[in-house]
Formats: C-alpha cells, structure tokens, sequence
C-alpha cells in the first residue's frame, strides 16, 4: 500500500512538473512573440531605427554608421562638437537613431588581475575591492565595467576590468539624450572589443532588467498565495459564523414582520369599505345642491319649479322660476363658481309682473366636497 | 515544451493571432472562472448583511407596530360607519327598512307619502344601493326639515333625485303646498366585505 502511495505521489509530482513546466515554455513563446508583435508595429508605424557607432578619443570623436563598413569614412567630430552630430545625418525613420558609444584612449583605465577560486555570489563584490585597490581615483566617482578573460581549471578566474569617469559618461549620456539619440550602450575599448563580452558602462538602471523564476521568488509566491488563501478561508469563515449566530434571530424577526403585513393586508382590506363610505358621503346629494343653489341666489328671485338629479359628473339642475334679470342671474351663478355648464335655456317676460323675466335654465354642481 | 513548439510551428499570421487575441482571451476567462466565485460569495454575504440589517431594524418596533395595528382593527370594527349602512340580510328587508326610514322622517314632518315606488337595486362599489321613490306634498318648511332629518338621520339616506313643484300663482305672504318627488338610497355592504370579529382576531397574533 505505501508502495502504492509512493508511486501516485511520484507520478502526480512528475505530472505537476510537466504542467509546470509545459506552461513556463508556454508563456516564454507567447511574451516572446508579444515582443516580436510589439517590435513588428513599431517598425510599421515608425520606421526602422538606424543604428550608429560614436568611437570617442581623447579630444576627437568619429561617427559612422553600424554595424561598420570596411572602407566606409567615418564622420569626424571634435569633442566639444557632439551636441551637433544629430543634426549631420539623416534620419530615415521616425524614431530617434540608436547610437552606441566606444571610449578609448585616456578616457578609460584598463588593469587586468587574476581572482582565486571563489562562490560565483562573491566575484563582483571582490572585483570591486580589486578596483578600489588599484584605482587613483575614488572608486564612487568612477563607473566600472569588467569581463572574465578566463577561468582556469582550479577555479580561479582573470578578470579585465575598465574604468571611466562617472563625469565623462554622464556628460555623454545628457549630449546623447538632448541631441535626440537612443543610447544603446557605452563601451570601454574598441567595437571589435564588443564581441568578446565587454561591459556596458550604462547604469544599471538604464539596462533591461532580467526576471528569473528562482527559488526565493518560487516561495514568496507560495507566501503570497497561502496568505491569500488564509485571507479567503477566514471570510468564509466570518460569513459562516456570521450566518449560524444569526439565524434564530433573523428567524425570529422575519416572523414577526410578516405578522405585521399580514395584519397590515387585513387592516387595509377591512377599512376599504369605510373609506369608500366616508368618500361618498363626502359627495354632494340632490339636497345639499338644492342648498347651495338657494344660497346663491338673489333675494329678487324665486323658483316655482326645480329638478336635481345626481349624475356621475355631478348634480344636475333645472330649474323655473322669476327673476328681475334672467341674465343677471345666470352671471350671479357663474361667479359663485359652484356650478359649471349654467346655460339660460328661456327668458320671457313676466305675464303676472312687468318689472320681472320668467327664466328656465340649468346647471351643475361639481362633484367636490360637500359643503 | 510541447505545446509551445506547437504554438512557435504555426505561420506568422496565425501566431499573432493567438498572441494577440486568444490567449489573452483564454488569460481572461480563466480569471474570470476563478473570481466569479469568489466575486459571487462576498455579493450574497453583502446582500445576506444589508437584508439582515434593514429585519432588525424594522423588527425593533415590531412590538408597538403589531398593538398600534391591534388598536386600529378594534377601532375599525367598533366604528359608527358601519351603523350607517343596513344589514346585509336580504334586498327586500333592506328596501322594507329604507322605505320605513324616510317614512318615519316624513311623517314626523306630519307629511304623508302618497306613492312610494321601489327603485333598482344597483351595485356601487363595495356597496349594494337601494332606492326608493316617494311622491308627497309638502309645505317649503316641511321639505327643509325633512331635508335636514335624511342628511342626520342614523342610517346613511342620499337624496338621488330631488323634484320639487309649486304652484304658479300664489299670494306673496301664502306658504303653498309643493308637489315633492323623491329619491332616496340607502345603502348595504355586499357580502364578504364586512368585518368579521374573526378574521380580526385572525389578524392579530401578539
């Protein structure tokens, strides 16, 4: 059985690996190709860039075009003439040419020393010391840049190592970027010497950095995705507890709230007929009409016929009576504004008084409140 | 290493493609796949917190909400309103104590209905109308209290149709007989819309 299990285990650990492996290949293709894809726009949008080669000397600079050209005759500069160069070629792309600089003559110290056996970790600090030792200058105003010549047998190793003045380079990096160069690179030494592994002298910062999956890098990923998971573990948790301590209560209230809009639906369905009552006998009748159109008459006339009648606009009104001023009156009744539609249906002279009309109209109380 | 020597065999035109397009894409919904439930289980327990929340809030006057509802059941069921219509036992009793109502109104006016004519029954709402006719002849005093009796009276009585008719000739200080039609309605709640004292009792559970 433990055989058993040692064999899963084994084979599930290959299998990770294979994934694991399988899907790093994978996404070094697809950053490698995003990186072409990147490279391929930039070419369309913006051209290719030239690339040019600035070999420096102590007061003269030549400038040619890379990779160089047996026989080509380089451009010669004075020094002091940099900030011009950029203007004395011609630019074919868009883009800012690429331009790599090579120091030679006084400019740079070479030494050359032998380093004994010793951990790949402690080379550089050691070659620092080296420098420090053997430099007339204070090695933190000097950029250092160095190659191992060789590595013997035993392990110890010959380094060749360049030093520049941080001044120098410095100045040549402003002219450079304010001349609208892309500086590439500052060499020490020749530019056949570049193909034999000599340094960059660019700070680092400048310098494309590499990201290498190493095993501090592998365990603070592992930390991160533990963390990450203790993190959602413990809000799961929380919203558990949260949901189990609650329940009963939640039960409880969610009860009593129904109970309430159950007694809410009753209380609402039980007084629609009560309010429905109060809305009616809040509508004017035929009596509470006959009232108001008493009042609204004037002292000068009476009425010796009426009708009222209740419709669902209204109260209904005709009515025959006398009057000093059928017309007045029918104003009168306009104005009170209780009524609406007040038509004059007939005005005739009085048989039985002169000073009076005869009149026959209609009318209708608006379904307000009543008064 | 396979599958990136797979994807590096493809031409050029199709290798942008998967570069471009469909492994971010797949990136993606992978993402996606992973954090839709997690995404999904802080929503519910966002959602869960606020319901909870707003049931205890309401809940913590549910005691004095449920006695204030108590209060205005009892108070509905006791109300005077319900006096003001009749009972819902049958048309023809209701009609027989309508027509006995504004008899007795009239007859306190000492006027005696000379006709009386049952109207149609009709439904109005919640409520079932019924109406009655009745022909008199009264004096304009008479009407004016009779008026003032139906608007008091204890049941609710509503003037439909009101005709009144004098004489054309008549002295100045002369109070003449008038000819009276009139249409009263009372009014009765169709059945199953009363209050029952059960269903109130029903709907309170303290």
């Amino acid at each position: 059985m433990q055989t058993l299990n040692a064999i899963r285990s084994g084979w599930a650990r290959r299998r990770a690996s294979t994934v694991a492996t399988e899907l790093v290949s994978f996404g070094h293709w697809w950053l490698s190709e995003l990186k072409d894809c990147a490279k391929a726009f930039r070419s369309k949008l913006l051209g290719d860039n030239a690339s040019y080669v600035l070999i420096v000397d102590d007061d003269q600079a030549s400038l040619q075009p890379f990779p160089i050209e047996a026989g080509a005759q380089p451009l010669l500069l004075a020094v002091t003439a940099l900030p011009q160069s950029r203007d004395v070629i011609a630019a074919p792309g868009k883009a800012n040419p690429h331009l790599r600089i090579y120091l030679r003559g006084h400019r740079v110290l070479f030494c050359a020393f032998a380093l004994p056996s010793m951990d790949e970790r402690h080379v550089a600090d050691a070659i620092g010391l080296q420098a420090e030792r053997r430099s007339p200058i204070d090695i933190h105003e000097l950029y250092l840049g160095w190659r191992i010549a060789r590595t013997y047998e035993d392990g110890s190793r010959e380094v060749e190592l360049a030093m520049v003045r941080r001044s120098d380079v410095d100045l040549l990096r402003r002219i450079a970027s304010t001349s609208g160069w892309d500086l590439k690179a500052v060499i020490p030494g020749e530019p056949e010497a570049e193909s034999t592994g000599a340094p960059n002298l660019l700070p680092r910062s400048s310098a494309r950095l590499a990201f290498t999956m190493g095993s501090t890098e592998k365990k603070l990923l592992a930390c991160a995705c533990g963390l990450a998971l203790v993190w959602m573990l413990t809000i799961w948790g929380q919203s558990v507890y949260e949901r189990w301590t609650l329940d009963e209560q939640v039960e409880h209230a969610q009860a009593q709230l129904r109970q309430i809009a159950d007694q809410t639906a009753l209380l609402k369905k039980q007084s629609a007929p009560v309010v429905a009552l109060r809305e009616l006998m809040q509508r004017p009748d035929a009596a509470s009409a006959l009232e108001a159109f008493s009042a609204s008459l004037p002292h000068d006339a009476w009425i010796y016929d009426a009708e009222l009648q209740t419709t669902p606009q209204g109260i209904q009104i005709h009515v025959e009576g006398y009057a000093k001023s059928a017309p007045a009156l029918t104003s009168a009744l306009e104005d009170s504004r209780r009524f609406t539609s007040v038509q004059l249906v007939q005005a005739s002279a009085s048989s039985q008084n002169a000073d009076e009309q005869r009149f026959e109209l209609r009318a209708q109380l608006s379904s307000g409140v009543r008064r | 290493m396979r599958l990136a020597q797979l994807a590096s065999s493809l031409p050029p035109r199709n290798r942008r493609v998967l570069a471009l397009t469909v492994v971010p894409m797949l990136a993606l919904a992978s993402l996606g796949l992973l954090l839709e439930p997690i995404w999904y289980s802080f929503a519910a327990q966002r959602d869960w917190r606020a319901e909870v929340r707003k049931t205890f809030a309401s809940a913590a006057h549910a005691t004095q909400s449920q006695t204030s509802l108590q209060e205005q059941l009892g108070s509905l069921q006791a109300s005077a309103l319900w006096t003001k219509l009749y009972p819902a036992a049958s048309d023809s009793s209701a009609g027989a104590s309508l027509q006995a109502d504004v008899s007795a109104v009239l007859r306190a006016q000492q006027v005696e209905p000379q006709m009386l004519t049952p109207l149609a029954t009709s439904a109005e709402g919640q409520f079932k109308k019924i109406g009655t006719r009745f022909t008199c002849s009264a004096r304009i005093d008479q009407v004016q209290k009779i008026l003032a009796a139906l608007a008091t009276h204890s049941r609710y009585l509503r003037v439909e149709r009101l005709k009144i008719s004098a004489p054309q000739s008549q002295q100045a200080n002369e109070n003449a007989p008038l000819a009276i039609v009139l249409d009263v309605s009372g009014y009765q709640l169709i059945r199953g819309a009363a209050p029952t004292s059960d269903s109130i009792s029903a709907g309170v559970r303290p």
